[in-house]
């Protein structure tokens, strides 16, 4: 009985102890990882507005201040949970907004930008996703990301869409875009997951913007 | 134990070839398809490894006369597991990016079996300079097997190497190299050339 009690006791003190130098070592990191994960946001935000890009480099501890003096939020009358961007003072129309949505293994998340008087994709960036690896995941090659740029998405097709995801070198329209050959299922999700943000944004530009 | 008078700098080399914890027992096969497409995120999970491999052997080995035996395998993990999070912590504190593409590996290295069979085979019963030396000969032979194989399946599947681009872009990449199926034929083949030269050596 007294063997089964220091056992008892022992395994006690064990976890307590390595429970607090764990807790400890997350107490003392923690603002640096929730910083990296806003910086890391605030990146894309921030090269989707072409303030950041290779040869426009800027240290990360730079990242915060540029956010915070170039862009603001966006509110829009209706009370939907969208998280938009634009540049602070701006006279064009440029809008930054998250997305997300199911894709063929895992979600895909990630931000839009588009020219709302011209009713153009400026650019897409996709800060998480599961896709495979050398196939959907290529999703996030920029030779991909490209493919959205300048597309038009003011008109709705026959189909209902938007913009419509075809086969690779299939896109002869200026409302389609090439998918990825060998990634249908990661083809098609970007399609629906594209179409609905774009349609949120829409709604959501048509309430009106109140700030 | 079967092992004990395997002392210093020998229970270093043996887990370097003879008894390779990869190669010789398959262990640790997981982590090596999983993360071998990548060279750069190869060789931090081989860090990540051999750190909790001589931090947890260490701590296992100064602990050896006080843990109750009914209880070791749980103090064991447990040991680990808070040298894995401390590597996770820190990942993400100060390389997050790399952190994120390795997603669950490093914590998967608490249920990593080299760890737990260099532990509770070796560090339980035996002095700490020798559990030291064990860990981070079996770290090191887990990243003699993981390292060559991430060298042979970025250059092929994505056409680059520790991130930078090596082989001339109209080459027609692999894709199946970077996804784990090929994980298990190269590892399958790495461990069929070793053990046929080891068996080759035995021969002769």
């Amino acid at each position: 009985m007294n063997d089964k009690i220091k056992t008892l006791l022992f395994t006690i003190v064990v976890t307590a102890v390595f429970t607090f130098l764990v807790s400890g070592i997350n107490a003392a990191l923690k603002e640096r990882i929730q910083l990296n994960r806003t910086v890391a946001r605030q990146k894309v935000i921030l090269s989707l507005f072409g303030l950041m890009s290779a040869d426009k480099a800027l240290a990360e501890s730079d990242v915060p201040a540029l956010f915070a003096g170039e862009t603001e939020l966006v509110k829009f009358a209706g009370k939907a949970d969208f998280e938009c961007y634009r540049r602070k003072n701006a006279t064009d129309e440029l809008f930054v907004f998250a997305f997300s949505g199911q894709g063929f293994w895992d979600n895909i998340i990630g931000f839009l930008a588009v020219d709302a008087e011209k009713m153009q994709i400026k650019g897409i960036e996709f800060t998480s996703h599961g896709e495979t690896p050398g196939l959907g995941g290529r999703i996030s090659e920029p030779e991909f990301k490209a493919r959205f740029k300048d597309k038009p998405f003011a008109e709705t097709r026959q189909d209902g869409l938007r913009l419509k995801v075809v086969a690779e070198g299939a896109a002869s329209r200026s409302d389609e875009i090439d998918g990825i050959t060998g990634a249908t299922g990661t083809s098609s999700s970007i399609e629906k997951i594209v179409n609905a943000a774009l349609a949120k944004f829409i709604t959501q530009k048509q309430g009106g913007i109140s700030n | 134990m079967s092992n004990g008078p395997v002392k210093g700098l020998d229970a270093l080399k043996r887990m370097l070839w003879e008894e390779n914890p990869v190669i010789g027992q398959i262990l640790g096969i997981c982590s090596a398809l999983a993360v071998t497409n990548l060279v750069k995120n190869t060789m931090v999970m081989c860090l990540g490894l051999i750190f909790t491999l001589i931090m947890s052997c260490l701590t296992v080995s100064l602990m050896r006369n006080v843990i109750p035996r009914r209880v070791r395998m749980i103090i064991q993990v447990l040991i680990i597991a808070a040298y894995v999070i401390f590597i996770k912590i820190v990942l993400d504190a100060f390389l997050p990016e790399i952190s994120n593409e390795l997603g669950p590996y490093v914590g998967l290295i608490i249920t990593n079996c080299i760890v737990m069979g260099r532990t509770e085979g070796y560090a339980m019963a035996n002095k700490p300079f020798d559990a030291v030396l064990d860990g981070l000969g079996a770290g090191i032979g887990y990243s003699l097997v993981l390292l060559p194989i991430a060298m042979i399946r970025e250059p092929l599947g994505l056409g680059t190497f520790f991130g930078v681009q090596v082989i001339p872009s109209d080459w027609t990449k692999w894709n199946m190299m970077v996804i784990a199926p090929s994980g298990f034929f190269a590892l399958a083949t790495y461990i069929w050339i070793v053990r046929a030269l080891k068996s080759g050596g035995e021969k002769r």
